[in-house]
């Protein structure tokens, strides 16, 4: 508390006896108008500001003349005098450092200054950087990206999403320009939602979450997407053999305001017709994706920014059976500068995850399932650049949830003679968050961030049910008390902490810590073997409280040079984390189209803890990283297992990444990488018992074992065509090869019956006798792209 | 929904990649296993004792012999069931249940006592079967004769469970697994039972449900039909079996659960006690 009260008196201090002027501005790439996120502005003689995500800078300074350096990772440095007798703004456009291999390259920023801005669990990639990562099947995924850093852990194939330190897949938020994104990933996690071509930067909050953030657990995944090129039209495509890529911008008024159009289809299931299994040949499986992005710059104060997101996953087996999902954001942004100190953006977000059920056994017997969440989300975001040293950032949001839980419905006139249309009860709430953030940097050893955020929660004109429960926590129907209600009940309400520091031990060694408390309002569970996009979302209600964790983490993070290998950056970190009123559901519960959902729910405490090491080499003609974590995951919830802790369903003991580019040539480029996580744990059965003329298996304690780990090999190579001079086209193939020496990692592990259909793909098994069997899913994939640029 | 869902597991694009692998598992203390059924019919009672095995076992556990067996009712009455072969125990006499009555199983082995009860559920009464010819050829349904048997609800209530099962010249037709049936729904019910599906039963009264059989039968065969009333605990148990056993590694499978049966200290299998009707029909042209 003493920091706290220090800080406030400071930063009052300095507001109110100096006399001050503001140097403030943005910084935009020369190339294309693009804001730049994250570029530093430094004054000689220590001290500086950084652009904030629309390339806003402020810096307050005592009147001199002053030597201002504006830099950006893979940008030319511009160094100029300013006088500053009043209050000036000054925009800048760097240009792009000229270098003819284009990859792979980190110039301008001193080593230590490395080690100073890296927050603790935080993943910060820029739009260079995003350029650099590996690419698979002719395209960067971001999102494939992250899941290789440390305490970032892929879902795995076949599972949409990724885990954060213990959490599940629904406490993670994915921010798309603001807009909530509720499925990240297309084609069952084969290709996030994330088009590379269209993303600007992303960053990833492990830990430390600032207090502008709110509403899940475990992690938050904001990512921006680009402008649109305000200085000529451009576009950049990929045609490949998975998919194919588009994306055209240009200026609408030259420099003033830009477009941009980002699309994206698959095509893989073209290929199904050749397969053997005819099941396979009349199936349907794509996906496609828009990215829409439209700014105006109204004055040299208001900014107006229109962005969307439109993508849908298809998955269809013949006429009789198909599934689809997908998400539609929308976001219109006003930046407002209220004075050159502060800046703020208001932004009306509106985002619909709906997903679909489509079966037809014959005309007059076609029928769906729709489930949707959509939200409003009302928000404003302040920031008061107090001083150089004192950053105080608040603001209040609202969001408005509307909850479809299900809609059996006749497809046509013919069907709907036969089945009636039901609908489950449709929910609505409203969340709400308030915050105050304010970061201090005590001085160039010495930063930290603190904040508060209150969350608040209510369901609004809804009914709920009161269960009885019998001993295998099974609803008991005829006891089910149902309560009406009208306008706002069930408030919930949780006062969020955050905090991080950070200190300096030397030039280039730091230690951090962070600490933060997140609550939950909305979640997802799974009754399946593995979750899938379509589980469905509610809200907390009088059954189901809200999730809230507090994490806690420590990391020390070091530059090293050495010789004949470079610099390196290296990390490590330790996280601590207590979960409450976490999920899941009673055993054979019942959740297809069940309006008593929440009674099927149990809830229990949740704990995970890990290590987290990451070396990295960003420089020079060969760069890569190696990341390892260590992490446990428990949770124990009455009603499962025994009331006894057992290990969670994605938790992975160990988890290895390492990645390798190395450039040849000017024009060739190969990226290869390796990934391990230790095996899915699994329910097995320990013994199985003959009864009514089949076997019956008798299942152990909940997760008893551990499947062999997943291990595979990736490798991409880039070769680019040689320019030529005059034209603008730039263009490049990329042959990729995922699974490179066709491991056959296990998707599932299942206990059945050995059928007479499984002698021949198995010789030497007997039918009738009891076997594990294996599911894979993809093996070795060729992929070839060209890429161009104009 | 949970039928319509074993289609999508069962047709899962990717399960072909599907092959048998070794795994080593742990495994548990053998438990006793009771398997028994006794019904409205007279006839013998039996109940079979067995232990449970590891799972990778090729030969199924020999019966057990030394144990006491015996079924109780509700009026007092107590059969005992002697040992007979490979863990067959039977009664000397035949025996019958009667709708409303609890009978009690109790086994006595290695020193411990296995009990369980239920009670014998009233049925609906086979009304009517018929054979039908269907001209409709589609993805669900194949053109050619049905069997169908519709009969009256013995209670407006819902909590009725059925099993069925159809024999062709005595050979039982379970392609499709269980044919398991319940009226829980209730209210939230998705099929419209003013409407005759398939224009064919066109004399059924409101309220009457044709339940038809899913496979295909020829003119002059002889299918009988078994309809069993049970009890909620075996309709779960039996439910929860089919959803154990038609586990497929697709993503839509359900967790392993263990089957929550009515037997007394950790015993596996199920007593149960069912109401038990029959119908038979040659198929006519």
């Amino acid at each position: 508390m003493r920091i706290n009260i220090l800080a406030v008196a400071t930063f009052l201090t300095l507001s109110v006896f100096a006399q001050k002027f503001t140097l403030s501005g943005r910084v935009k790439d020369a190339a294309n108008g693009e804001t730049l996120l994250g570029a530093s502005i430094l004054v000689k003689g220590g001290g500086g500001a950084v652009t904030n995500e629309y390339g806003f800078y402020s810096l307050t300074l005592n009147p001199g003349i002053y030597e201002i350096t504006y830099k950006y990772l893979g940008y030319e440095t511009i160094v100029e005098n300013v006088n500053l007798n009043k209050d000036i703004t000054r925009n800048v456009e760097l240009a792009i450092t000229s270098n003819e291999i284009g990859v792979a390259l980190v110039s301008a920023k001193a080593l230590e200054k490395r080690v100073e801005n890296k927050q603790i669990s935080v993943v910060k990639m820029e739009t260079s950087k995003i350029k650099e990562i590996p690419v698979i099947f002719g395209e960067v995924d971001i999102l494939k990206t992250i899941t290789l850093l440390p305490g970032i852990q892929s879902a795995g194939e076949g599972n949409s999403g990724f885990n954060v330190r213990g959490g599940s897949q629904d406490q993670n938020l994915i921010l798309l320009d603001e807009a909530t994104v509720y499925n990240a990933s297309h084609l069952l996690g084969f290709f996030s939602v994330f088009n590379g071509d269209a993303v600007k930067d992303l960053e990833v909050y492990k830990g430390g979450i600032p207090a502008k953030y709110g509403g899940r657990l475990s992690s938050i995944v904001d990512i921006k997407m680009r402008d649109g090129n305000a200085k000529r039209y451009s576009a950049v495509g990929g045609i490949g053999t998975i998919s194919s890529r588009l994306t055209l911008e240009g200026p609408i008024v030259k420099d003033k305001s830009s477009f941009m159009i980002a699309g994206r289809r698959s095509y893989a299931d073209i290929f199904l017709p050749f397969a053997p299994d005819e099941a396979i040949q009349n199936s349907k499986l794509y996906f496609y994706d828009l990215n829409l992005k439209a700014n105006y710059e109204l004055s040299d104060k208001d900014r107006l920014y229109v962005s969307g997101y439109f993508g849908r996953d298809v998955l269809g087996l013949s006429e009789l059976f198909a599934i689809n999902w997908g998400n539609a954001t929308a976001t219109l942004r006003w930046n407002h500068l209220v004075n050159e100190k502060m800046f703020v953006n208001t932004s009306l977000v509106y985002s619909n995850f709906n997903y679909g059920v489509d079966i037809k056994f014959a005309e007059n017997a076609s029928f769906g399932l729709d489930q949707y969440i959509k939200d409003v989300d009302l928000k404003s975001d302040w920031t008061n650049y107090i001083s150089q040293k004192s950053k105080l950032n608040f603001g209040a949001q609202a969001i408005y949830h509307r909850f479809n839980p299900g809609l059996f419905a006749a497809n046509n006139e013919e069907s709907r003679i036969i089945f009636n249309d039901v609908q489950i009860e449709k929910r609505k709430a409203l969340e709400s968050g308030w915050y105050v953030d304010h970061e201090y940097k005590q001085s160039s050893r010495f930063n930290f961030r603190y904040g508060l955020r209150l969350s608040t929660f209510s369901n609004i004109s809804g009914s709920e049910y009161t269960y009885l429960k019998d001993a295998n926590y099974k609803p008991i129907d005829t006891l089910t008390v149902k309560d009406s209600f009208s306008g706002m009940y069930n408030t919930y309400a949780g006062l969020e902490p955050r905090a991080s520091i950070s200190y300096n031990l030397t030039n280039s060694l730091a230690i951090k810590g962070s600490y933060n408390r997140t609550f939950q309002y909305i979640q997802q569970a799974s009754n399946t073997a593995s979750a899938f996009p379509t589980d469905q979302w509610f809200s907390v209600n009088k059954n189901i409280k809200p999730q809230r964790a507090d994490q806690v983490a420590v990391g020390l993070f070091k530059n090293l040079e050495i010789n004949k290998i470079g610099s390196l950056e290296t990390s490590a970190e330790v996280y601590y984390k207590w979960m409450n009123n976490q999920i899941d559901y009673r055993n054979a519960a019942a959740i297809a189209f069940n309006e008593n959902l929440d009674g099927e729910l149990l809830t229990g405490n949740g704990w995970s803890y890990g290590a987290e090491f990451y070396v990295a080499k960003t420089e020079g003609k060969s760069s890569g990283f190696i990341s390892y974590t260590w992490a446990k995951t428990l949770r124990e919830i009455q009603g499962i297992n025994f009331n006894n802790p057992y290990v969670a369903n994605f938790d992975r003991r160990h988890n290895l990444s390492l990645v390798f580019t190395q450039k040849f040539t000017k024009r060739l480029l190969a990226t290869a990488s390796f990934v391990y996580s230790s095996g899915q744990p699994l329910t097995t059965p320990v013994s199985k018992y003959y009864y009514e003329g089949s076997w019956i298996s008798e299942y152990g304690e909940r997760n008893n074992y551990r499947v062999e780990g997943y291990h595979r090999a990736d490798l991409g190579v880039t070769l680019k065509n040689k320019e030529k001079p005059g034209k603008r086209l730039k263009s490049n193939w990329n042959f990729s090869v995922y699974n490179i020496y066709n491991r056959a990692n296990p998707y599932a592990i299942y206990f059945r019956t050995i059928a007479d259909t499984d002698l021949d793909r198995n010789p030497g098994a007997v039918s009738g006798n009891t076997a594990a069997f294996q599911t894979t899913l993809f093996k070795i994939i060729p992929a070839i792209t060209w890429n161009f640029e104009f | 929904m949970k039928k319509l869902i074993l289609i999508i597991s069962a047709a899962f694009l990717f399960t072909s990649c599907e092959r048998i692998v070794e795994v080593e598992i742990p495994n548990a203390d053998p438990k006793l296993v009771i398997e028994s059924q006794i019904t409205t019919v007279n006839e013998l009672w039996k109940v079979r004792l067995t232990l449970s095995q590891p799972y990778f076992d090729q030969d199924s556990a020999d019966g057990l012999s030394s144990a006491v067996v015996t079924i109780t009712g509700t009026d007092g009455s107590l059969v005992s069931l002697f040992h007979q072969d490979t863990g067959m125990f039977i009664s000397a006499d035949s025996h019958q249940c009667v709708v409303g009555e609890t009978y009690t199983l109790t086994v006595l082995y290695n020193g411990v006592t296995y009990v369980a009860a239920e009670r014998t559920p009233n049925a609906n009464r086979i009304d009517t079967i018929a054979s039908y010819y269907l001209p409709d050829n589609n993805g669900f349904i194949e053109k050619g004769y049905y069997v169908f048997i519709q009969g009256l609800e013995a209670s407006p209530e819902p909590g009725d469970y059925y099993l069925f099962k159809a024999y062709r010249y005595d050979t039982l037709k379970d392609d499709f697994g269980p044919l398991l049936d319940n009226d829980e729904f209730g209210s939230v019910s998705f099929l419209n039972q003013n409407f005759d599906i398939f224009n064919i039963i066109q004399e059924l009264a409101l309220g009457k449900t044709p339940r038809p059989f899913p496979f295909v039968v020829e003119p002059t065969d002889t299918v009988r039909v078994e309809q069993y009333a049970i009890n909620q605990k075996y309709y779960e148990f039996l439910v929860d079996l089919n959803a154990q056993q038609s586990r497929s590694g697709s993503p839509f499978d359900s967790p392993p659960a263990n089957l929550n049966n009515n037997i007394s200290n950790g015993a596996l299998g199920y007593f149960s006690v069912v109401n038990m009707e029959e119908a038979r029909i040659i198929v006519e042209e």
